[in-house]
């Protein structure tokens, strides 16, 4: 954690250092620094996911529907951070396109499930 | 430690090169002032003196300092030999030989080459108006010398020092 | 644990050399170089950057759609 939060005000530093001569370079500084940080915390991620799944076997959960909680946790991320790298560059439209694309992504991956509940609740009712 | 030592290495060569470039660029309007004062001793040995063309050459050597001399004294060697080569021929040879150890550049020894052409083989008169001729293109030369020393002579020493911070830092 | 922080020193390193670079040879006179040389730095950067896209969308595969 101090780690973490250490290489964020030192990069930060950095970045006011380099941007009043090279705004390119201090633009590329900050999405560098940002993968780095989230690199170091996806490890824990995976260990947590590992515990997900586990639970989801002794359940006896369809493996169907976490993979496709997971792919849309993916999906989220993933558009999360092309959208925000791109707000950073100042081009705010292209980022609410890409949250556009991923919202839609994310809902074409749901349908499926949602399929499954309205049968299940249909079949409840007599 | 290793890439310590080795970044230290790198950063001092690179600004040894800049700093060697700096001196090339400083030195050349120098020795171009140095060969005028040459070229002047030449003139008033000619137009007053009444020697032969080795001992000029000899009392130059004596007389200038650095590089120059050797160029002089070369020469001098070499008409001294008496091998039946041409004063032209005599004078190349030692131009070649030393025009490399200087900082001088291709300009000023075309200069310098036309002017032997002519020494030694007509009259006063025509010898003296040669040299001055060759007096009022090393001085454009040298004015022209002096103004890329002011530009480039500090511009090459920082970029020795950054350019190898930076080969440092793209390699660490 | 953290990735490879040393990456984020070289990146700001390039940045104030390569801008110090641009500086003076720009006011030397010599314009088509200072952009040679901050393209050049830029690509480099830009490389760094790309391989660490990579490496980010590689893993994010890995631990979330790692059927597919």
């Amino acid at each position: 954690m101090i780690q973490v939060v250490g290489l964020g005000v030192v990069a930060t530093i950095l970045i006011l250092l380099v941007k009043e001569q090279k705004p390119m370079f201090a633009f590329l500084l900050a999405t560098f620094v940002g993968i780095v940080i989230f690199l170091t915390v996806i490890g824990k991620i995976t260990e947590i996911l590992k515990v997900l799944a586990h639970l989801a076997n002794q359940a006896k959960v369809n493996q169907f529907f976490l993979e496709t909680i997971l792919k849309i946790i993916g999906i989220a991320y993933i558009a999360e951070f092309g959208a925000q790298v791109t707000r950073d560059a100042g081009q705010g439209t292209i980022a609410a396109k890409i949250e556009l694309a991923g919202k839609i992504l994310i809902m074409v991956m749901a349908i499926p499930i949602i399929i499954t509940i309205i049968e299940t609740i249909i079949n409840i009712l007599p | 430690m290793l890439k310590l030592v080795g970044s230290f290495i790198t950063v001092l060569t690179s600004t040894w090169l800049g700093f060697h470039l700096a001196m090339q660029v400083r030195q050349r309007p120098k020795q171009i002032r140095q060969l005028l004062t040459a070229f002047s001793l030449l003139r008033s040995e000619i137009q007053y003196g009444n020697r032969p063309l080795f001992e000029i050459c000899k009392l130059i050597s004596v007389r200038e300092i650095d590089k120059i001399a050797d160029i002089f004294r070369f020469s001098y060697e070499e008409l001294q030999k008496n091998e039946g080569d041409t004063t032209y021929h005599c004078f190349h040879k030692a131009i070649r030989q030393v025009w490399g150890q200087t900082s001088l550049k291709g300009t000023e020894k075309e200069i310098f080459l036309d002017l032997c052409s002519v020494l030694g083989r007509s009259d006063r008169l025509d010898q003296i108006q040669h040299i001055d001729r060759a007096k009022e293109q090393l001085q454009v030369v040298e004015e022209k010398a002096r103004l890329e020393q002011e530009q480039y002579e500090k511009m090459f020493r920082t970029m020795g020092v950054l350019g190898g911070v930076l080969v440092v830092i793209l390699l660490y | 644990m953290p990735y490879n922080v040393d990456a984020v020193f070289q990146i700001a390193g390039i940045g104030i050399i390569v801008a110090m670079i641009h500086t003076i040879l720009k006011q030397m006179g010599k314009e088509d170089w200072a952009h040679w040389v901050t393209l050049i730095g830029f690509i480099i950067v830009l490389f760094m950057v790309a391989m660490l896209i990579r490496d980010l969308f590689q893993t994010i595969k890995n631990v979330f759609l790692f059927h597919s």
